[in-house]
């Protein structure tokens, strides 16, 4: 009954356990412009929607995020990470703030004004101490992103 | 030395006479969305112009107060002397989808601009402002415009 009882107790704290081993996952602008982060809410109801287009429906963002140059912000929060398994996907959008400022939403969704798109899993962001650089770090070259990590990384230069 | 002393009873003076805001519990102000409308709302205190800020992210804002809701919070109330200034802007989702910022900033086409002083927001007891304006606004600098823009 005793060992049950153990095995029920550290099964218990290894499902608890949260995968990541930071509990927040920050999002950093290496480059020499603003730009603006979006991603989609998540909450153990409302898992990342699994689509690469860029909703018209402001409703389904979270709030708009103005990234300085060279600046860090935290885009994932413990309690915004606490539902993502190794094998969820978020996907998080990188727009240039002067787009941004000068293009309606409408335009920028049909168009797809977007520098970069990061599909990234629990697992990637692991991988890379939950610290996402834009633009994006050689080990990222195997991950999901949209153009190419060669063609982001041109684009840049 | 005395000079020194009398100064700073002058200053304590000065900085107990800037009141802040105070209502318990409740540290910040919002915008409730009473309308049928999604809304963007921008604020900040004492602004430099009653303009639409050059970029969304000049103003603290909220993107997204669907009707029926409650904005995030705008600002504290610890940051808002009963003297101070605080500007609302609000925009209509469907505004924000059809035009750029710039093209917003340029037209003004907000659906409503509060400007209200600290004692004013404190008069809402803590509570959400209302947008639209209620009655009890009628004396605030208010602008709102009743048709929807498309």
């Amino acid at each position: 009954m005793k060992k049950i009882l153990l095995i029920f107790i550290v099964l218990l704290y290894g499902c608890n356990k949260s995968y990541f081993d930071k509990g927040s996952a920050d999002f950093y602008n290496i480059t020499e412009k603003d730009v603006v982060l979006l991603r989609d809410y998540i909450s153990y109801d409302y898992f990342p929607r699994h689509d690469t287009a860029l909703d018209y429906n402001i409703e389904h963002w979270c709030r708009f995020n103005k990234i300085g140059k060279n600046e860090k912000f935290t885009f994932l929060r413990w309690d915004d990470m606490d539902p993502l398994s190794k094998s969820d996907t978020i996907s998080i959008f990188i727009l240039d703030k002067q787009v941004f400022d000068t293009t309606s939403w409408k335009k920028i969704c049909t168009d797809y004004l977007v520098l970069c798109r990061y599909d990234l899993s629990g697992n990637d962001i692991k991988q890379l101490n939950s610290t996402i650089p834009y633009p994006p770090s050689p080990a990222m070259k195997d991950m999901k992103m949209y153009p190419t990590y060669e063609e982001v990384i041109k684009q840049d230069e | 030395m005395n000079k020194v002393v009398v100064i700073s009873i002058i200053l304590c003076c000065l900085a107990v006479s800037c009141k802040h805001l105070d209502f318990g519990d409740r540290d910040d102000i919002g915008l409730k969305n009473n309308s049928d409308d999604t809304i963007l709302v921008v604020a900040t205190k004492n602004p430099i112009d009653t303009l639409v800020p050059e970029s969304l992210f000049d103003y603290t804002f909220d993107n997204c107060v669907p009707p029926g809701s409650a904005s995030l919070r705008l600002l504290g109330y610890d940051d808002v002397s009963e003297q101070d200034s605080v500007i609302f802007i609000v925009i209509l989702k469907s505004v924000f989808f059809n035009y750029s910022w710039h093209e917003i900033r340029l037209n003004n086409y907000i659906s409503a601009r509060y400007l209200l002083k600290g004692y004013e927001i404190g008069s809402f007891g803590g509570l959400d402002i209302p947008y639209p304006p209620t009655e009890s606004m009628k004396n605030m600098n208010v602008y709102y415009k009743k048709q929807s823009m498309k």
